[in-house]
């Protein structure tokens, strides 16, 4: 276990210094973060003329909801599927194959350095411009959950990314699916509108889908009230839901990781 | 371009898969905007149609200007970042010409499509304009084009000195989010500045009017600020090059 | 130390067109094809040797390679090395061996090589005194003290497959497979490479390497397997392997008259420069050298001539060319 966390942590320090150098790549989030969320709070300001709510939402509620996306992409934000796909097509995972370390380990822990520099040049500069500037409630109504919440959602995006990556070993030419793949990923995860705004079916189906527990799952968390399909659910139970999906996830992605390394093994890829 | 043409038709499952990204990613946008509608919010004095014929628009620009001008923006990124863009200096022709043609992505026809769909669907439920709108729309079109050219400069000219950064096309994509939406939804400054200083109006918002009739003959001036903008955008990325090659790479 | 017994790797691909109509065809009916990479070969290494595997490509090298580091199951056939089965206990397995694979990095583009290096330690469980009496050790041997600290993207391709080698050598593996580890590289970033190859051999480090470059061969390897078509052709010292040639030499000369085409028995014409200048083949044991030059010299006069034993690359020439049968040495 010790030794385990011990190669996280070098991996995870190694893969801060190699992106330290592209802090300027980082910065541009504080133009482009504030810039999306300024077009939506112009939308919605629209929107509001003359209702308190919108689909159960107050305007502070919206911004809020935004918000929180921006900041949840910021902390989870990976390219774990770019990444392995890569590795896969130029035949270079095998350096990884001849180590005595499973690739998820390493790209799990390459996420964690990422994300560790992001927090600083990403997430803590968007936060305080978004509180400071744009006036935006960004308090969690139950702090200890939304961290939780949020901790689950930084693995979920990993595992959903990884397993996109891990196609790479049967479609070595497919970098359009998974793109496709990737953006329905974020509409279906809330990103783009809160899933509620979805017609009743296409809510009952991402419900059972794991989208949802990337963003919008943790975002009204964060808010408060969770509702989705006509199933509302407190805090916990939310949370706890989240928590089993992301189980049965990494139960997924590691037999899919099997499998793609028996075809690895097994084809030469 | 016929080597490229010739490449896109070695690939086709590629080719269609590509186009297939670019009308499920050029959709996303409207498909919010109809969800937001359906919920029985709306952007004030902007029915559905016309809010969509915007974005439709918005598309349409996208699907002639890409394919011919933004592509230099992935060139530059990557071959100024592997070192290769000197190859094109090597060329005995106007390196701007050579990186656009080296730029060049069929692909991105594919959102003439996606904004085709749209626009028919939006003017469905418009009144159908006098042959006036319809001249003023095809100019000011002509403008929307301009602008994304001049853009496609400013975001390439950029890479020369910022090497290797993809976050341009984050700024691109959050800049364009202004120019999706009705103009009258933002402040009085902002459009004022979408308008004069930073024409993201121009792109969609005006040419969606003018077909709706909303504005004057007075708006073609914009064919003039467009112009001047391209220009503008030539001498910057010059300006750029010239500091590249002079720093050696 | 490590035991190949019948190792075969057999490979299905489909077939696939380029044109709409071929893709459609093989939506419906895929046709399969297969394709014997290493066909049922065997042999021993024991520890401590130097092996190389020769071969065109293609010949199945690396995925025999493949196979021994264990990324790579075979079809059939056993493999038992250090005491393992390298494919099923793979992870127990690569603890143990090192790779260089000189057109696949492990160093990481945008850092030095020492912080990748640090990254290896953790990943391989070395204790700090291990890593830095090893580190130190191999910095000494191919003397990278401030390179190592230089970004990998900024070294010269020599100092990036130097830090290579650090890299699949920091763990101490007792067995080390090397694919093309000279490629690329300039005379003296070889000859370096070379001279550490040889330096760790010395301490009981088994090699095994795949190559095109025959100076690897003749400098470092004491064995050398030349495989083609999946089969092992010749198992054998270089020494053995040059003494396949019997007593052919070559002979570069340039007459007074044009040497003719049609030859006595013992000379074989393999090139010809100029219309006075010619590359001959002669087996000493058919034609000695003396009647040969003394005959040559009345019917053409020799202005000017070179006699050298035939060159390696002749040998590889003649395996490469062989058909399928396989030769053993005795």
């Amino acid at each position: 276990m010790n030794k385990q966390w011990a190669i996280i942590r070098a991996i995870g320090f190694v893969t801060y210094k190699e992106w330290a150098a592209f802090r300027s790549h980082m910065l541009a989030s504080l133009f482009v973060g504030p810039v999306l969320f300024l077009v939506q709070v112009f939308i919605w300001q629209a929107m509001f003329v003359g209702k308190e709510t919108i689909n159960g939402l107050t305007f502070e509620q919206m911004l809020t909801y935004y918000g929180v996306v921006t900041l949840i992409h910021y902390i989870t934000f990976d390219f774990a599927d770019w990444n392995l796909q890569m590795l896969v097509r130029s035949g270079k995972f095998v350096t990884f194959a001849l180590r005595p370390l499973p690739h998820w380990v390493f790209a799990l822990a390459q996420k964690l350095g990422h994300r560790t520099l992001a927090l600083g040049f990403e997430v803590l500069p968007v936060l305080l411009l978004f509180v400071l500037l744009f006036q935006v409630q960004l308090v969690p109504v139950a702090p200890g959950w939304a961290v939780v919440s949020i901790l689950l959602s930084f693995l979920m995006s990993f595992m959903i990314n990884y397993c996109v990556g891990l196609t790479a070993f049967w479609l070595v030419r497919a970098e359009g699916v998974r793109r496709v793949f990737l953006l329905l990923k974020d509409v279906s995860a809330g990103v783009f509108l809160p899933l509620s705004f979805f017609p009743e079916v296409v809510q009952k189906i991402l419900f059972f889908l794991p989208f949802q527990f990337i963003t919008y799952l943790p975002t009204r968390v964060f808010i408060g009230d969770y509702e989705l399909a006509g199933i509302r659910l407190s805090i916990a139970e939310a949370v706890g839901l989240q928590a089993l999906a992301v189980a049965v996830t990494a139960a997924l992605m590691l037999l899919m990781y099997r499998a793609a390394l028996k075809r690895f093994t097994g084809v030469g890829v | 371009m016929r080597v490229k043409l010739a490449e896109m038709m070695a690939y086709r499952s590629h080719f269609i898969l590509s186009v297939l990204l670019l009308i499920v990613g050029d959709l996303v946008v409207p498909l919010v905007t109809l969800l937001v509608y359906r919920s029985g919010a709306s952007f004030p004095g902007w029915t559905l149609h016309e809010a969509l014929l915007v974005q439709a628009v918005f598309v349409l620009a996208k699907g002639i200007a890409f394919p011919f001008f933004f592509g230099m923006v992935g060139t530059t990124l990557s071959q100024v970042r592997e070192g290769t863009f000197d190859l094109l200096l090597l060329r005995p022709r106007p390196v701007m010409f050579m990186s656009m043609l080296s730029g060049f992505d069929p692909d991105d026809f594919g959102r003439l499509v996606s904004g085709s769909v749209l626009f028919a669907f939006a003017m469905q439920g418009i009144v159908i304009p006098g042959g006036a709108a319809w001249v003023q729309f095809s100019l000011l079109f002509i403008a929307s084009i301009a602008i994304l050219f001049s853009m496609s400069l400013f975001l390439s000219g950029i890479l020369f000195r910022w090497v290797g950064s993809s976050r341009v096309f984050d700024i691109f994509d959050a800049v364009s989010g202004f120019g999706m939406y009705p103009g009258t939804i933002f402040s009085k400054a902002l459009q004022n500045v979408f308008t004069y200083i930073l024409p993201i109006g121009l792109i969609a918002f005006v040419p969606a009017s003018a077909l709706l009739g909303r504005e004057g003959w007075g708006s073609l001036w914009t064919l003039a600020s467009a112009a001047a903008l391209v220009l503008l955008g030539i001498v910057y990325w010059n300006r750029m090059l010239k500091n590249y090659t002079s720093a050696g790479g | 130390m490590i035991e190949v017994n019948e190792l075969s790797k057999k490979y299905y691909t489909f077939e696939r067109g380029h044109t709409m109509r071929e893709v459609i065809k093989t939506l419906v009916h895929r046709p399969m094809k297969e394709i014997c990479a290493v066909n049922r070969i065997s042999f021993k290494i024991e520890q401590g040797e130097m092996v190389a595997f020769l071969g065109p490509n293609g010949a199945g090298k690396s995925t025999t390679l493949k196979m021994l580091t264990g990324v790579l199951h075979p079809t059939s056939g056993e493999v038992r090395s250090l005491g393992l089965v390298p494919w099923k206990q793979r992870r127990e397995y690569v603890r143990r061996i090192g790779a260089v694979f000189g057109q696949k990095s492990q160093l990481i583009w945008d850092i030095p090589p020492s912080d990748a290096f640090y990254m290896n330690k953790a990943i391989y469980s070395i204790s700090d005194k291990d890593y830095a009496e090893t580190l130190d050790e191999l910095v000494e041997l191919l003397q990278v003290g401030d390179v190592m600290r230089k970004p990998t993207r900024q070294l010269s391709l020599g100092e990036r497959m130097k830090c290579e080698f650090i890299m699949a050598m920091l763990h101490r593996p007792e067995l080390v497979f090397l694919d093309e580890p000279t490629i690329g590289l300039d005379m003296i970033a070889k000859e370096n490479i070379r001279s550490f190859i040889r330096s760790m051999n010395k301490r009981k480090v088994t090699f095994i390497l795949t190559t095109h470059d025959l100076e690897d061969v003749e400098l470092l390897a004491e064995r050398v397997m030349v495989i083609n078509h999946g089969q092992i052709v010749v198992d054998d010292s270089l020494n053995g392997l040059r003494n396949r040639l019997g007593n052919k030499k070559s002979v570069r000369l340039t007459t007074e008259q044009p040497v003719p085409d049609s030859l006595p028995a013992g000379l074989k014409l393999l090139e010809r420069i100029g219309p006075l200048e010619v590359e001959l083949e002669i087996d000493t044991s058919a034609l000695a050298l003396k009647p040969f030059i003394s005959q040559f010299n009345e019917s053409y006069g020799i202005i000017d001539m070179a006699i050298e034993a035939l060159p390696i690359e002749a040998v590889m020439k003649q395996l490469y060319e062989q058909s399928h049968t396989p030769v053993h040495s005795v």
